[in-house]
């Protein structure tokens, strides 16, 4: 008997903490959510001396999506993979992060989330700091603040909707980045 | 004997709702008050997350790296821009002091306007209670203002751009603190 009671409560522990993974891991944010889509941009030059020459040097400012809090977050990992995965889609990152031009540093100064509400605006604010690797001269340094609205219509569940404006606002953001990287004019050394 | 005992009961009964009824009410009526008296501009106080987890009005800080800070500042919509950058500028002269330091330099500073969503409903009455009845939101536009600054190490001549710490809380802290 005391068997079988202790069999129902190891089952129920591990249903338990199952269910608690399954809800946590619905609350991360998607690094593939977070990279902004192709229309935005124009043809991007062949010859830009920006192209596949951007290392990721430092991400960091995040908060890592805690297992039992409501609130999703946005952790230095996902946007990490979302940034390298933008650069990479636009064709700005090196295939090596030692011999890369540029090294660029990224700083999720905050990500502003609202109280309860069903229409869920999120503003992120994050700092872009572009160095050139030969002469170790910031070429460039932006902070950057980009909001982004999630409503009834693409969630019901606040928590996903919340998620939803999240990524939506770190997407938003990247696509500004990407924009001024597009029309930065710089060289890839001060010999040049 | 049972009649009057029913009686006694219903009468109780009334008396509990009739209680709640009223605590309800002052409830209501004190949170409209409270929230009245709340209606002026964000004055110079720490952003709280402890209860929600979210960010309320006020600023909050980080370390960026080694020696480099950011500071931002969401003010509600009764604060100007200007205020907010005040309040920035202020919290950056204190984290100075913070640091062990006197001087410190802006780095890059933003000022701001972000959209937030908020509820509007309507007072009704609803088994006898006051309930809000939400009919729909309204997008409010408030203040954020955003500083870095780097908290300079004690040398003899500061760079021009420096700002004296003790300066910037003199002049600010009067009227925001």
């Amino acid at each position: 008997m005391s068997l079988l009671l202790i069999c129902v409560r190891l089952v129920l522990m591990i249903a338990m903490l199952g269910t608690l993974s399954a809800c946590w891991k619905y609350k991360l944010a998607r690094p593939e959510h977070m990279v902004p889509e192709s229309a935005l941009f124009p043809s991007y030059s062949l010859d830009s001396p920006l192209r596949n020459a951007l290392a990721i040097s430092n991400v960091c400012g995040g908060e890592k999506t805690k297992p039992l809090s409501s609130l999703p977050k946005v952790g230095d990992n996902e946007l990490h993979e979302a940034l390298r995965l933008s650069l990479s889609q636009y064709g700005f990152l090196s295939a090596s992060d030692v011999a890369a031009p540029f090294r660029l540093d990224v700083f999720l100064i905050a990500l502003k989330q609202p109280y309860g509400g069903l229409t869920k605006i999120v503003t992120s604010v994050m700092r872009y700091k572009l160095t050139r690797s030969s002469d170790d001269q910031v070429v460039y340094h932006d902070i950057i603040t980009a909001s982004y609205m999630a409503t009834l219509e693409d969630a019901f569940d606040g928590a996903y909707r919340l998620k939803l404006a999240n990524e939506g606002s770190i997407r938003a953001n990247i696509a500004v980045f990407l924009r001024h990287l597009h029309s930065l004019n710089i060289m890839k050394s001060p010999a040049q | 004997m049972m009649l009057m005992r029913s009686l006694s009961e219903v009468f109780t009964e009334k008396r509990i709702m009739g209680a709640i009824k009223v605590l309800i009410g002052s409830i209501i009526i004190l949170t409209i008050l409270g929230l009245v008296g709340c209606a002026r501009p964000t004055g110079y106080t720490k952003a709280s997350s402890f209860l929600t987890g979210t960010t309320s009005y006020g600023y909050e800080d980080k370390r960026i790296n080694g020696d480099e800070f950011s500071i931002v500042v969401l003010g509600n919509t009764l604060t100007s821009k200007a205020r907010a950058a005040e309040i920035a500028l202020l919290r950056a002269a204190h984290l100075t002091k913070e640091q062990g330091r006197t001087h410190f330099v802006i780095i890059k500073q933003k000022t701001e306007t972000t959209e937030k969503a908020v509820a509007m409903s309507i007072p009704l009455f609803v088994g006898g209670v006051l309930v809000p009845v939400p009919v729909g939101e309204r997008t409010d536009k408030e203040p954020m203002s955003i500083l870095l600054i780097r908290p300079l190490p004690p040398q003899p001549a500061y760079p021009p751009d420096a700002l004296n710490a003790a300066e910037v809380i003199e002049q600010l802290a009067k009227h925001l603190e």
